[in-house]
C-alpha cells in the first residue's frame, strides 16, 4: 500500500536535522564549555518545550494536508480565561483549567469546521480565527497580564519543577512527542493522517472519512497549543496577553527543519522535536556567542533552509 | 556528502570562535523585554561606556519584539552560562521573579533599569531609572507654570499602552497636579504604533472636545497631538501639550512651538550606572542603591542641544 511504503521513507526524514543539532552543540560547546553543562542543557530543551509541543501538533496537521496559524493565540487565549475565571471568578483552577482546555477543543473544531466544510484553504481560515483568537485575548484582557494561581498542585505538576532543579515540561514535552509519535507510526488514525495528506481521493475511495480525519486533527493540535500555553504559564505564574505571538511560523519552521513536508502526506516527529531543540539552542547560544540578538532569526532561516537541503539530498541518494 | 558535512562544521566552528572569546575582568548581561526599538540605543551606549571605562564586557539582549517569555528565556540563559551581573528591565510583575531570585542564590548580583516591580516581592538589589511618578508631577507643574488657564478648562491625559506600569504611575503623578489645580481631566488612549490612526483619533478629539485646554502624555503621544492640531489649522498654544522622551516626531513639534516640552529619562544613565552598580557590587562589595535617572525638561531652548545629543546617542 502507499501509506506503508510512505512510512518506510519517515525513519530517514529525521537525519538531516540530527547532523545539524551535532553540529551546532560540537561548534557552541567549542566556542563556550558551559554550553554542555547539565544546568544549560536542561535551559535548551527546557526553552525548546513549549514550541516544541505545539510543533508536535502542527506536524500531525501538515502530514494530514493542512496548517493552523492559529496555535500561537489559542497558546495565549485558553490560559488566559483560566487566569479570568480563577483570579476575578474565585472558579477552583482544576476547573477552570478544564474549561480552558475545552475552549481549545471548541476553537480547533472552528478551525476544522471552517477550513472542511466552507471550503477555504487552512491557512486562510487559520489567519482569520488567529486574528480574532488574539483580539479575544486582548478584550479580556484589557493589555495587562494576569496572575494565575503558582502554588497550586495542578500548576507545580504543569509548570514547576522536580526537585527545584528539573524542570516539568521536559517531562510533558518528552510525553506529547512519544503520544504523537504512536498515533503517527503505530496507530491506525496515523495511517489515515498520512493517507489523507498524500492522496486524499485515494484515502476517499478506500473509506477514509477525510473531514472527519481533519477536524480531529485541528482539535487535538489546538488542545496541544493550549497544553503548551499552560506550561509557560504555570512556569511564570501570569498570563501576558501577547504571548505566543510568532510561534505559528517557528511551529511550522521546527516540522520543515524536521523534514516534514509542506504538501502533506510525510512527516517525522521525532524530526520536529529535533528542530524545536534547535531553536531552543540557537537562542541559547546566541547569548553565549555575545552575537547581536537582532541576528537571532537570521541563524535560524540558514538553519531552516541548510536542514532542508540536506533532507532533500538525503531522499535523493536514497531512491 | 560526509565531506560537505565536514565542511559544515568547520565554517560553523570558525565563525564562533571569530564571534566569541574575551579577556575582559567581568562580563555582565542586560536583558530587556523589547529589544527592537530605538529607545535602547543610549542605554546601550551608556552601558558600553561604563564597560569601556571599567574594562568589563557588557552583553545587551531581549526578543526583538515585545515578550515576556523570550525575556526569560534570555534571563535564564545568561544566567546558566556563567554571567558575573545581570541587569534587567523587569517587564511582568510576576514572571520575572522566579529567574531573578535564582541568579542571586548563584551569588550572580541583578539591579533593575529601566522598568521595576516594587509593589509585589522581588529581589532585585536595586533600580535605576525614573520615579515615574514624580515624573508625573513634573510634567504637571512645569505644563501649569506661568500659564493662564480658564476657569472652566479641561485636561486630557494620553497613554498609549494602557496597563504599562510605567505608563499608569506618569499619569496617575499629571493627574495629581491637574488634581490639585482643580482642573477636570480624562485619560485617552492613541496608538503609539501606528502615528496616523493616533493623530486622526486625537483630530476628533480635539473638534468634539469646546473646552479642552490641556493634552498631557504619559508617553511621545503629544507630538501626534500637535500634529493634529496642526492639521485642524489651529495656532501653537492655543492647546497646551507636553509629552516623554526625545523621539524625532516630538523634537519637531518641540521646535514649531506646539509641543512645549518633553520629559527625558535620560537613557543613558541606565545603562551607564547599572553597568557601574553591578562592577562596583563585584569589585569592592558595594551594596547597589537606587538611582532616580531623573526627570530632564527640554523645552524649545534647549532643543537643538538635546536633538544633537541624541543623534551622538547620549540622549
Amino acid at each position: 500500500m502507499v501509506v506503508s511504503k510512505l512510512k518506510k521513507g519517515f525513519k530517514l526524514k529525521g537525519l538531516g536535522v540530527l547532523i545539524a543539532v551535532i553540529a551546532l552543540a560540537v561548534a557552541f560547546s567549542i566556542a563556550n564549555s558551559s554550553f554542555l553543562s547539565p544546568y544549560n542543557l536542561l535551559i535548551i530543551i527546557r526553552m525548546a518545550s513549549e514550541l516544541g509541543i505545539i510543533a508536535a501538533g502542527v506536524t500531525l496537521l501538515m502530514v494530514a494536508g493542512e496548517f493552523d496559524l492559529s496555535v500561537g493565540s489559542v497558546y495565549a487565549l485558553s490560559p488566559m480565561v483560566t487566569a479570568i475565571l480563577y483570579s476575578k471568578f474565585n472558579v477552583s483552577i482544576i476547573l477552570a483549567v478544564m474549561a480552558g482546555l475545552m475552549l481549545a477543543l471548541v476553537l480547533g473544531f472552528i478551525n476544522g469546521f471552517i477550513t472542511t466544510k466552507a471550503g477555504i484553504p487552512s491557512f486562510i481560515a487559520t489567519l482569520g480565527t488567529m486574528m480574532i483568537y488574539r483580539a479575544i485575548v486582548l478584550v479580556l484582557a484589557g493589555g495587562m497580564p494576569i496572575k494565575i494561581s503558582s502554588d497550586s498542585l495542578i500548576s507545580n505538576v504543569i509548570g514547576g519543577t522536580i526537585g527545584g532543579v528539573f524542570p516539568a515540561a521536559i517531562i510533558w514535552f518528552l510525553f506529547v512527542i512519544v503520544i504523537s509519535y504512536y498515533i503517527l507510526e503505530c496507530m491506525d488514525f496515523g495511517n489515515r493522517i498520512c493517507a489523507t495528506g498524500g492522496n486524499k481521493k485515494a484515502a476517499i475511495a478506500v473509506g477514509i472519512n477525510t473531514t472527519r480525519v481533519k477536524i480531529i486533527t485541528f482539535m487535538f493540535t489546538s488542545f496541544l497549543a493550549a497544553f503548551a500555553g499552560y506550561v509557560q504559564a504555570f512556569r511564570l505564574g501570569s498570563v501576558a496577553p501577547l504571548n505566543g505571538r510568532g510561534f505559528e511560523l517557528a511551529a511550522i519552521a521546527s516540522s520543515v527543519i524536521g523534514g516534514t513536508s509542506l504538501l502533506g502526506g510525510v512527516g517525522s516527529i521525532i524530526g520536529t522535536a529535533l528542530g524545536a531543540l534547535i531553536t531552543g539552542m540557537i537562542r541559547n547560544g546566541i547569548v553565549l556567542l555575545g552575537v547581536s540578538v537582532y541576528w537571532q532569526d537570521g541563524f535560524l532561516g540558514v538553519i531552516v533552509i541548510v536542514a532542508v537541503i540536506i533532507n532533500i539530498f538525503i531522499s535523493k541518494r536514497r531512491r | 556528502m560526509c565531506k560537505k558535512v565536514t565542511i559544515l562544521l568547520v565554517v560553523l566552528v570558525m565563525l564562533l570562535v571569530v564571534f566569541s572569546g574575551s579577556a575582559l575582568a567581568y562580563k555582565f548581561a542586560l536583558v530587556v523585554h523589547v529589544a527592537g526599538t530605538p529607545f535602547w540605543t543610549p542605554v546601550i551606549k551608556g552601558a558600553e561606556e561604563a564597560g569601556e571605562l571599567l574594562g568589563v564586557e557588557v552583553q545587551f539582549m531581549g526578543p526583538a519584539e515585545f515578550s515576556i517569555e523570550k525575556e526569560v528565556d534570555y534571563l535564564e540563559s545568561s544566567i546558566a552560562q556563567g554571567f558575573d551581573g545581570i541587569g534587567v528591565a523587569i517587564a511582568d510583575a510576576e514572571a520575572l521573579d522566579e529567574p531573578i531570585a535564582k541568579a542571586m542564590k548563584l551569588g550572580i548580583p541583578v539591579v533593575s533599569f529601566n522598568v521595576d516591580d516594587p509593589y509585589t516581592p522581588n529581589e532585585r538589589m536595586a533600580f535605576v531609572g525614573q520615579s515615574f511618578t514624580i515624573a508625573g508631577n513634573v510634567l504637571g507643574r512645569e505644563l501649569l507654570k506661568d500659564e493662564v488657564i480658564p476657569e472652566n478648562a479641561e485636561a486630557v491625559v494620553l497613554i498609549g499602552e494602557p496597563g504599562n506600569a510605567a505608563l499608569e504611575e506618569r499619569c496617575a503623578g499629571i493627574e495629581q497636579i491637574l488634581v490639585e489645580h482643580g482642573i477636570k481631566s480624562e485619560r485617552f488612549s492613541a496608538p503609539l504604533a501606528d502615528p496616523s490612526t493616533a493623530v486622526d483619533m486625537l483630530k476628533s478629539y480635539i473638534r468634539s472636545h469646546s473646552n479642552l485646554k490641556i493634552v498631557a502624555a504619559s508617553e511621545f503621544s503629544s507630538a501626534f497631538a500637535g500634529v493634529a492640531m496642526k492639521e485642524l489649522g489651529m495656532k501653537p498654544g492655543e492647546l497646551l501639550l507636553a509629552g516623554f522622551d526625545l523621539v524625532p516626531d516630538q523634537n519637531q513639534m518641540i521646535k514649531e512651538g506646539y509641543v512645549k516640552f518633553t520629559i527625558d529619562q535620560q537613557p543613558y544613565l541606565q545603562g551607564f550606572q547599572t553597568v557601574m552598580l553591578l562592577y562596583l557590587y563585584k569589585e569592592f562589595g558595594l551594596y547597589p542603591t537606587d538611582i532616580n535617572t531623573g526627570v530632564a525638561v527640554v523645552g524649545i531652548d534647549k532643543i537643538d542641544q538635546a536633538v544633537k545629543l541624541a543623534e551622538d546617542g547620549y540622549r
